[in-house]
Formats: C-alpha cells, sequence, structure tokens
C-alpha cells in the first residue's frame, strides 16, 4: 500500500483508490495495513452478531487457485465458517460495513432493496450506518420495509411512482398530508395516502 | 360529528371502508391528516396487518388526545376494525381492550379526552 514514491498511502487515499476493488480484496488490504479501522469494523459487526469471535480474510487454495475468503469463527465452535456458508444478513451486513466505511468523503452509496437478507437483528444497525454516515456520504436507497422506511428521515424520501413506462419521482416534502404533527408512524402515513389506495408500482 | 377508523386489514377494507362511510353518512367528508378535521370529517388508516394494528392504537389515541384537548371540534369516535381470525372474537375484542386500558392506565390525562370507542371484530 505505496504511492509511486514509496510512501505508505494513508487510509483516505487508498479508500480513494479502492472503490472499484472486490469486497475481499479491499478488506484483506484492510486487515493487513489497516489493522485499526479492520478492529473498528470488526468490533462493529460482532456487537451486531454477538456470537461471533473472530472475524478475517482467509487465503484459501481452491484446485489450483487462490481465493480471498470472508471468515468467521463462532464462540461454541473451533471450525472457520467460509463466505459461501455465512448467512445472507450476516455477509449483506459485513458487505454494507465495508462498503461505508471506506467509502471516500462525498461518495454516492446506490442500494437498492436494502433490507434483502437482513433480519432483524440486524436492520437496526445497518439503518443506523446510513444516517450516521449521512453526513459525509450520500446514500440513495430503496426500500419497501416498514422498519427502514420510519428510520430514515421522512424529509429525505423519494416517492417513485409508475404506470406502465412512465416513471415519477415525487419528493415527499411535496406530499401535504406527510407534513403534520401526528405522532402515526410515518409510514403508515405514506401507505394511507391517496395515491396508495390502487398501490404504487 | 368526526370519526376516526384505525382498519386492519391490507387491501379490501382501505376500498371498502370510505365508500361505506360515504353511502352510510354521505355529510362526511375525508380527511387525511387530523389537522384538517373541520366538522363532519373521518380519518381513516389501514394498519395493513395484525398485530401491528396493535402498535398503532396507542398512536392514534394520543393524535385523537392532543387533537381534542386542543380544539374545541372534538373526534368523537374513534373505531378500531379487526379480524377475529384463528383467535376468535372474544380474544381478539379482550386483546385490544386490554391494550387501550394498558394505555388509559399508563397515562391518566388521556381518558379525559377519549371519544367513544368502539372495537369492531368479526
Amino acid at each position: 500500500m505505496r504511492d509511486k514514491n514509496n510512501n505508505f498511502l494513508k487510509l483516505e487515499e487508498f479508500k480513494k483508490i479502492s472503490t472499484e476493488l472486490p469486497m475481499t480484496l479491499k478488506t484483506f488490504f484492510l486487515q493487513k495495513f489497516y489493522q485499526k479501522e479492520f478492529k473498528n469494523i470488526k468490533q462493529e459487526f460482532t456487537d451486531i452478531f454477538p456470537f461471533v469471535k473472530e472475524l478475517k480474510i482467509k487465503y484459501i487454495k481452491m484446485a489450483d487457485e487462490h481465493t480471498l475468503f470472508l471468515s468467521i469463527k463462532e464462540y461454541d465452535s473451533n471450525d472457520w465458517i467460509h463466505q459461501n456458508q455465512i448467512s445472507s444478513g450476516m455477509f449483506s451486513t459485513f458487505l454494507h460495513l465495508i462498503e461505508i466505511h471506506l467509502a471516500p468523503e462525498g461518495a454516492v452509496i446506490l442500494i437498492d432493496e436494502f433490507e434483502n437478507s437482513l433480519g432483524i437483528n440486524c436492520m437496526p444497525s445497518t439503518a443506523d450506518f446510513i444516517n450516521e454516515y449521512s453526513a459525509k456520504l450520500q446514500f440513495i436507497v430503496t426500500s419497501h420495509h416498514p422498519y427502514i422506511i420510519n428510520e430514515i428521515s421522512w424529509k429525505n424520501w423519494k416517492i417513485v411512482k409508475r404506470k406502465g413506462g412512465s416513471v415519477r419521482v415525487i419528493n415527499s416534502t411535496d406530499i401535504s398530508e406527510l407534513e403534520t404533527a401526528s405522532t402515526l408512524e410515518k409510514y403508515v402515513r405514506l401507505i394511507n395516502l391517496p395515491a396508495y389506495e390502487e398501490g404504487i408500482g | 360529528m368526526n370519526l376516526y377508523f384505525l382498519l386492519e386489514g391490507r387491501r379490501t377494507e382501505p376500498k371498502v371502508y370510505p365508500k361505506w362511510i360515504n353511502h352510510k353518512l354521505p355529510n362526511l367528508t375525508r380527511v387525511y391528516k387530523i389537522e384538517d378535521i373541520s366538522s363532519d370529517c373521518f380519518l381513516l388508516f389501514a394498519a395493513k396487518g395484525y398485530p401491528r394494528i396493535l402498535q398503532l392504537i396507542e398512536q392514534s389515541l394520543t393524535d385523537i388526545y392532543n387533537h381534542n384537548a386542543n380544539n374545541n371540534i372534538m373526534i368523537d369516535h374513534f373505531f378500531i376494525c379487526l379480524d377475529a381470525d384463528d383467535d376468535g372474537y372474544e380474544i381478539r375484542f379482550n386483546t385490544v381492550n386490554d391494550k387501550i386500558k394498558s394505555i388509559e392506565e399508563a397515562s391518566r390525562s388521556i381518558s379525559a379526552y377519549l371519544p367513544n370507542l368502539h372495537i369492531i371484530s368479526a
């Protein structure tokens, strides 16, 4: 992790050059050269999944090739659980953590169907990351999930309507029914709008 | 007269209830937020599922309390409409009734401004 003058790359520089690297490779570099940041991510991951005691990128020989794998170890077992055996919710959570932590400041992160694979144990924390990092990064997230929608400030919502091939995007702040002091959760208010009576594609 | 409906249903009830209310009480106008209540209005929210509707009872009662405590035009009736499903009428009715009681016990002041409550379970 050195630049052309053989100086060690600072983390912010590494973030910029690693944006297009596969997750396992950028995590491998992080684990090897930026151990403090890797430790932070590992801590955040184990806070969400407290039964995980170890996490690392392992270098595994498969046939004639060496491949990098995300691997975890749980407290009640000494066996490593490799990426292809990890639950999709745990893997998605780790992916979100790495992408958010390693995004250079000002980056735009697109996440389609944010809630996919996330269970109720990891959804609150991953939604918190979005809110926590929203001052430094821009997120464009699609979701149908009540929890996620309620967690994102309603003034940041964009409501996407589709009729046939025609797509319209409406700013939530332009919907007067949402501007209310009501304590009724915003998701409920949203799905009870007149536009939802026939569903929004 | 102003009415507030909280429905369990996902698809049918949110379509049928407004039409049914307009048919039975054509003088009532539907509004979509509580601040728009004047006279002869109704509000209607679909919780889209059970037990989700139970979580929304407290929020609805808080809204009704806040409205009734601060306005001359009151919300007169609060209808909670849900399916009995496999639980049966009695269990569902008691679940909702217990929920309302616990809200009233937690906040005594809420009782002073509560509308007439109707639990409809079938």
